[in-house]
């Protein structure tokens, strides 16, 4: 499954970066903690790939009432404001171009002058072409000052879906309350209900949460799609065509299979790249 | 006979949890707390309050499991609960690591601590100069917010505190009828014990908010712990050491083995140094004494000489304390109504 190999990809690469200098300013840690269930499930097919998989004890358990099974593990923390920032700073070292643009369509872009455009655009792609499988998963997050929590705590009740029931997760400076994924809700407004649902149901699952400051709520839609769209596409003909490469909805795990992702997308622009060295030099005319 | 009146001298971790289930065991009798120094200047608030038990050599192993175990599971339910945050108690996990094959795989209090086992090859990786190590989940109490909750407690149950530099506890013995002498370090002085000896222990407490595991040496020196506020770096076990002045050296050197460990140490900020001298003996002193001068009489429990585990068994200690209390009670109220007779 190429997912896998997206998230062993992405997991590996970082895990050789954790211990590097820069890893303070890229937002990357590692941090530990606990999956819950409330019945047995099978081993993920991420086992392998985090630090330390094993089943929790029965003592372990006693820490959260409600569910009967779990896992610990160690994995990796890739902080976005740290990371966009550390990666925009690396681009512009490249001599990467930025521009703060609407786009409307590719062939906006390629009769700008680009040979490939790689589109990127997360849960808005269907702006730029119709994508009946593509749909927001809304979510919404409490963060909290809560530096005496250590672990992430992710629940998982099978009849409310995935990112829909509780879980804590300890950042470098806040510690994010979530649980929410309602498909097809395209609202970024915070909801008072769901507000009240994360807050109450992370106390319970953690006590010590409940002397805990809040500092911010954000809701942002994850770009839901049953599978990552990682392909090819030629647009249009004749002068006005594009090559495009398609890299969009990932859902909930776009930081854990981004890097994997990022390199398929890479060999596809190879791909395209020697395909134009057969019918001759490639010019850039940006 | 009237209720009996209890000094508790030292305000660390020892001194305060004894006070509490003295407080607790005999809620008849007025009991105060007299230190020279409370949080944040105590020996306590130096230490970051891992429960990672040393093995003392002069006290029986299952003795020793059984105060671990009370520790820790009297803190796992603080943890647990709404008053964890300000109580400073909270689960951390990590490794400790060795260079070399430690002789006993398994220490007395594997299957106390959670989730206790022997790390991946995988996880091992990560420390390329260590060859072995162990994976668990452990409680860290952070002081100073663990003393000032139990000083807060304390107060809600009546109990006085004092600042006094006690100079002999005999001159305890007017105002109260039983001394708990929780004096830590200051026992060397204030009672003449020979047996107790400082181990100096130097520390960096840095800004490191990203250090969510702990990662330990097997040889006890350089250690690495997540607290709440700041990340406790060490560290140094020097015996015979009297000295509480910083060494800028020391600073260096415990700073560079940190960030061999865990190299994204390099980019913490706000170092701030502390010392402090671990109350080591071969065991902790846990008896009672009855001093007596001319016709007067002074009941003394001790308990002192907790070396590095003053955390790890402070609770067992405590509650073994109260329970020499008791029979201290019991020998006042023996004698008491014997002279009724």
């Amino acid at each position: 499954l190429s997912r896998r190999l997206w998230n062993k990809e992405t997991f590996d690469y970082l895990l050789g970066r954790v211990g590097s200098p820069e890893a303070e300013d890229m937002g990357l840690f590692l941090v530990s903690g606990y999956n819950l269930f409330k019945q047995p499930v099978p081993d993920p097919s991420w086992k392998d790939i985090v630090l330390g998989f094993r089943h929790l004890t029965r003592q372990e358990l006693e820490l959260f009432p409600g569910y009967s099974y779990g896992w610990f593990n160690t994995a990796l923390m890739l902080e976005g404001r740290s990371y966009l920032p550390w990666l925009t700073r690396r681009l512009m070292q490249r001599g990467v171009k930025f521009f703060h643009k609407k786009i409307d369509s590719f062939q906006e872009v390629s009769g700008a002058g680009a040979d490939v455009v790689i589109n990127c655009t997360g849960v808005r792609a269907g702006a730029l072409q119709p994508d009946a499988a593509l749909q927001p998963g809304r979510g919404q997050v409490i963060k909290v000052r809560a530096p005496w929590v250590k672990h992430f705590i992710i629940t998982h009740h099978p009849e409310s879906g995935i990112y829909n029931s509780p879980y804590i997760i300890p950042g470098s400076d806040v510690t994010v309350l979530g649980g929410v994924n309602q498909l097809g809700n395209w609202s970024e407004e915070n909801s008072a209900q769901d507000h009240r649902a994360i807050w109450e149901s992370c106390c319970r699952l953690l006590p010590a949460l409940q002397k805990a400051p809040i500092v911010q709520e954000w809701s942002g839609l994850r770009p839901v799609r049953p599978s990552v769209r990682l392909e090819r596409e030629t647009i249009g003909h004749g002068p006005t065509r594009s090559e495009v490469i398609h890299n969009y909805g990932h859902g909930g795990f776009g930081i854990t299979i981004h890097w994997g992702c990022a390199m398929a997308v890479a060999r596809l622009f190879g791909s395209i790249l020697q395909e134009r060295q057969l019918l001759g030099p490639l010019r850039s005319r940006i | 006979m009237a209720a009996p009146k209890v000094a508790v001298v030292g305000a660390g971790v020892v001194g305060l949890s004894t006070a509490l289930c003295v407080a607790d065991a005999f809620p008849a009798c007025s009991v105060a707390v007299l230190a020279q120094r409370f949080a944040p200047s105590t020996t306590s608030d130096v230490a970051a309050g891992m429960l990672i038990p040393h093995t003392a050599p002069g006290t029986p192993i299952h003795v020793q499991k059984q105060w671990f175990k009370e520790t820790f599971t009297y803190l796992f339910a603080i943890s647990n609960s709404a008053e964890a945050s300000e109580a400073g108690i909270h689960l951390v996990s990590g490794w400790q690591v060795f260079k070399s094959t430690p002789g006993e795989e398994l220490p007395f209090w594997s299957d106390i601590v959670l989730g206790f086992r022997t790390m991946s090859e995988a996880e091992l990786q990560k420390f390329p100069q260590h060859r072995y190590g162990q994976a668990f989940t452990t409680l860290k109490c952070d002081c100073p917010p663990y003393l000032l909750w139990m000083e807060k407690r304390l107060k809600a149950k009546g109990v006085q505190m004092y600042t006094r530099k006690v100079e002999n506890l005999w001159e305890l013995h007017s105002e109260y009828n039983i001394v708990v002498n929780c004096a830590g370090i200051g026992a060397h002085q204030l009672v003449g014990d020979q047996q107790l000896f400082p181990v100096r222990g130097q520390v960096l407490k840095v800004h490191a908010p990203w250090v969510k595991n702990f990662i330990r040496d097997g040889d006890g020196l350089t250690y690495i712990y997540p607290g709440i506020s700041s990340v406790t770096l060490g560290g140094t076990r020097e015996k015979e050491s009297w000295s509480l002045s910083p060494d800028p050296s020391t600073t260096k050197d415990i700073f560079g083995r940190c960030c061999s460990l865990e190299p994204s140490l390099q980019a913490a900020q706000e170092m701030k140094v502390q010392v402090g001298l671990r109350p080591s003996r071969a065991s902790v002193r846990l008896q009672r004494e009855v001093w007596s001068q001319g016709g007067a009489k002074l009941l003394v429990v001790h308990n002192y000489g907790h070396g590095s585990g003053g955390f790890s068994m402070h609770r067992g200690t405590a509650k073994e304390a109260a329970r020499l209390v008791g029979e201290c009670i019991a020998a006042l109220q023996d004698s008491s109504s014997r002279a009724k007779l």
